[in-house]
């Protein structure tokens, strides 16, 4: 497929709005692509010499250094066929400029690798005997030692060259942000670098109309995407900033979602505007701003609050279940939820199974996963058993002792009496004797029953609730490399 | 569940009985009643009871006669009404070959010592058993064979010095001289007889004693109803065909055997029964005449006297074991005042047992015994022994009152 390597995106979206003045670089971007697309060509054909001029071609018209790479590794891949020590030379000298050129690249170590590799290579060559002609000069010589590339010229592989991403407007300076303005900017043009797969491209500068437009980056071809960005007097612009970054912003109706986060800059129409920043933890920070038409307005919010951290409560039995942080309803199982960090008490409880309690302590950006199963609660049927009996030994009991209280205060009154007085052995006082150590039995009874009750009741019978902690890290960072530029989440546990 | 609970321990700490009660209560109750002891084979505990001991500085003693198994025993009281048995009971039926016992024993006590007497027919004729203080031994075994015993009193007659039982056998009475009669001889025996009624026999039913000038009077109480005054000397026997009475008179009631004459100062209570009927009777010995109305109590079957002077005056003590309590026939006590000129008509109190059994026959013995210096009413039921260590009368006013130590 050497029909069609390079695909040029040329937008004019405001052709008329192009002046004279835009035309030039137009023009060096053709002709760079136009060497880049031979240069290509010839580099799959296996003519590096012609390659690497036409990558130099392209880069004196348009001074990418991704073209000086190209150039190296055109010389390299010559050099590694042709044993030349003068084509390594060149590869070298192209590879030092690349990264003279852009000092961060991404690659950096891997072309001073490689650059070593090949110095030492041209001095392997060079301290090699020449090659002694075997029966007259006529004859083919035989390959020297050093015709094949050393082992540590393998080592390094074959070079392939890299396509190209070019972002650019008119004018320059303009923010990109890449599929959503909410993960924050991307870059500010003119960019290059390397870009794969389907993205949006959004392009917005003060004063002037937002460019948006979807493209397929193809990592091994140049893909120029270049904005003509007509101006828009009649706006105003905010620059929206807090003291948290990646604070989400919302402006005038938070039923929409975000427009992005901090830090944020944008236009928008003049007049009064209401922005909300807020971010997870923290107070919400609302702002009502007069913006005025081709004026930067700064809002800056300062959100107050703690950090959080996820739980995600999981596991088995937990349908119904109740999750409480701190005594507090936090949500139903299974459920995450932002809890503020620090060491909280983390309770899953329901109905008919047994609790389950945990201390945790929660992390900010980070995910602290309980997986709870939940054992039934045991039958407390016994202790309602013994508590049915207890209260029939303590109704048995004040019934026996009432009846033996009445059968003593009758005694009493007819011994005082006197007129039928009650001897010794009147039945009366072993029967209410009777009574009263029965009703005396009835209540130890009862006693003895109603601690068997809440020995019942309050007994853990059965194998406990269980749980285990998993605390998941989530880190967010800027990263930015040759190319590219972004924040790069990491996750362990 | 908790409050249950919590409820149920307070109202059971609330509800906590003191058993104890019912032995301080038992502690304090008038009447002191005695089960047939363990050791007392009596199936008929308590058939008759009398006094064991006349005097003493504290405590008392109850002589016990039970039927069945014929016994004698005693109950002896501590001065704080504690009742106790001595291990002297005496089996009269291994002892004396005492078969039964008739329904109304002869338990006579001597009104001027502490000695009983007890005479009852055996196999061999009949036995007059005396003792006091927890002894009993056979005086002796009369005419073999001979009549049962109807009647017998303590009679103080010339040469004895103190009163002696004497024992009434159809129309004759026959002396018991204590401790035994003197070698060689014959045993005193004397027939009483009525002049004025040449041809009949007297048919002894009740004896009694008052005291006379010297000898004692003996008063005799007939089947036929008529009372008979005779001098205390028969007691030493008399020549044939016997000893005329002194004098006489008739009561319509005819006495059955363990009628009792009882001695009230100067004067004598006839106690008589006879089927279901019960008399009782003041009469003036000397002129032999009835002092007051004589007043029925059915279903007499034992009495006593609770006397307050020695004039007489005081109570009689009767024993209805066949007396309705509640629509039951239980038994009951009954306290006729009793005075020089006459019995009450109507009782000022009854006792019976505040729980009463079927069948209990209380009454059915009763005795008066010293007991910490008083007298006291103690009464015999089936298998148990009442003592009243304090009584009200029915008006509620004192009868007597606590007569226990430390109550």
């Amino acid at each position: 497929m050497q029909s069609r390597i390079v695909v040029l995106v040329w937008l004019a979206l405001c052709a008329l709005a192009v002046d004279a003045a835009h035309s030039q670089p137009a023009d060096a971007l053709k002709k760079a692509q136009a060497s880049f697309d031979q240069a290509q060509i010839d580099y799959l054909a296996g003519k590096y010499d012609d390659a690497a001029r036409e990558f130099q071609d392209a880069y004196n018209a348009r001074a990418f250094p991704q073209f000086l790479y190209n150039v190296g590794a055109s010389f390299h891949m010559k050099g590694k066929k042709t044993s030349d020590p003068e084509a390594y030379q060149k590869a070298v000298d192209a590879y030092r400029k690349y990264l003279s050129e852009d000092p961060q690249a991404g690659d950096k170590e891997k072309v001073q690798k490689a650059i070593t590799v090949l110095e030492a290579e041209i001095a392997r060559i060079k301290a090699a005997p020449p090659a002694a002609p075997a029966d007259g000069a006529g004859s083919a010589a035989p390959a020297s030692p050093a015709a094949a590339p050393s082992q540590e010229v393998e080592q390094l592989g074959d070079v392939k060259v890299r396509g190209l991403f070019v972002i650019e407007s008119d004018p320059a300076g303009a923010t990109i942000y890449l599929d959503d303005k909410r993960k924050g900017a991307f870059a500010t043009t003119p960019w290059s670098g390397s870009l794969d797969g389907e993205h949006k491209v959004i392009i917005e500068k003060r004063g002037y109309t937002v460019v948006e437009k979807s493209i397929s980056a193809d990592p091994t071809k140049l893909f120029v995407f270049s904005a003509s960005m007509s101006q828009q007097s009649f706006l105003g612009w905010v620059e929206i900033s807090a003291n948290i970054p990646g604070a989400e912003i919302f402006i005038d109706d938070k039923t929409v979602g975000s427009v992005g986060r901090t830090p944020l800059s944008q236009n928008i129409k003049p007049g009064k505007h209401t922005f909300w920043i807020t971010a997870e933890g923290y107070d919400e920070n609302r702002q009502d701003i007069d913006v005025v038409a081709n004026e930067v307005t700064p809002i800056k919010a300062v959100l107050r609050g703690a950090p959080v951290g996820k739980l995600n409560v999981t596991g088995s039995e937990l349908n119904g279940a109740t999750v409480l942080v701190d005594g507090k309803v936090l949500c139903q199982a299974p459920c995450l939820k932002s809890v503020a960090q620090g060491d909280h008490e983390v309770t899953v409880r329901r109905p008919d199974y047994k609790s389950y309690s945990q201390r945790l302590t929660i992390q900010a950006k980070a995910e602290t996963q309980l997986r709870v199963t939940l054992q039934p609660a045991p039958s407390r049927l016994d202790a309602i058993v013994m508590g049915v009996v207890t209260a029939g030994f303590a109704v048995t009991g004040g019934v026996l002792g009432s009846m033996s209280s009445t059968t003593r205060d009758d005694l009493k009154k007819e011994i005082a009496a006197g007129t039928v007085p009650p001897d010794s052995n009147d039945p009366r006082l072993s029967h209410g004797k009777v009574l009263a150590i029965a009703a005396d039995a009835a209540f130890v009874a009862a006693g003895i029953s109603a601690l068997t009750a809440v020995y019942f009741t309050f007994r853990d019978k059965g194998a406990p609730s269980t749980g285990s902690v998993d605390m998941r890290s989530l880190s967010l960072r800027p990263e930015i490399g040759p190319g590219y530029a972004g924040l790069g989440m990491g996750v362990s546990w | 569940m908790r409050p249950v609970i919590f409820l149920v321990a307070a109202t059971s700490l609330v509800g906590a009985c003191k058993w104890t009660e019912f032995d301080d209560l038992a502690d304090q109750a008038w009447v002191d009643s005695t089960t047939r002891p363990g050791n007392v084979k009596s199936d008929q505990y308590a058939l008759a009871i009398t006094r064991g001991a006349l005097a003493g500085a504290t405590g008392g003693k109850l002589v016990v006669i039970g039927n069945g198994e014929p016994t004698y025993s005693e109950i002896v009281y501590s001065a704080q009404g504690e009742a106790s048995s001595p291990s002297t009971v005496v089996d009269l039926k291994t002892a004396y070959g005492i078969q039964t016992i008739a329904d109304h024993p002869l338990v006579i006590a001597d009104p001027t010592s502490d000695d009983i007497s007890f005479i009852v027919g055996s196999d061999n004729g009949f036995a007059v058993l005396t003792g006091n203080s927890g002894t009993l031994k056979l005086y002796q075994l009369f005419n073999q064979p001979a009549p049962q015993p109807d009647a017998a009193t303590f009679v103080l007659a010339a040469p004895q010095t103190r009163p002696m039982p004497l024992v009434g056998v159809g129309s004759m009475v026959e002396g018991v001289v204590l401790p035994a009669l003197p070698t060689g001889a014959a045993q005193p025996t004397c027939t009483l007889l009525d002049a004025s009624m040449p041809g009949a026999t007297a048919q002894i039913r009740a004896l009694g004693a008052v005291a006379g000038a010297g000898d004692d009077k003996l008063v005799m109480w007939d089947a036929s109803g008529r009372i008979y005054r005779y001098p205390g000397s028969v007691f030493n026997g008399c020549a044939a065909p016997g000893a005329d009475r002194e004098a006489s008179t008739s009561l319509p009631f005819t006495p059955d055997t363990g009628s009792q004459i009882l001695r009230a100062g100067n004067a004598v209570v006839l106690a008589g029964h006879h089927g279901g009927d019960g008399v009782l009777q003041l009469l003036d010995p000397v002129a032999m005449a009835p002092l007051g109305a004589s007043v029925s109590v059915p279903g007499l079957a034992s009495a006593d006297l609770l006397l307050t002077d020695t004039a007489g005056n005081g109570f009689v003590v009767a024993g209805v074991p066949t007396a309705q309590v509640d629509g039951k026939p239980v038994g009951e006590v009954q306290l006729f005042p009793l005075s020089p000129t006459g019995i009450a008509a109507t009782p000022v109190a009854t006792y019976h047992d505040a729980q009463p059994e079927a069948d209990q026959q209380f009454g059915r013995g009763v005795a008066v015994m010293k007991f910490n210096g008083a007298s006291v009413i103690a009464v015999a039921a089936k298998n148990e022994v009442f003592t009243y260590f304090r009584a009200n009368l029915g008006d509620g006013t004192a009868l007597y009152p606590e007569t226990r130590q430390d109550h």
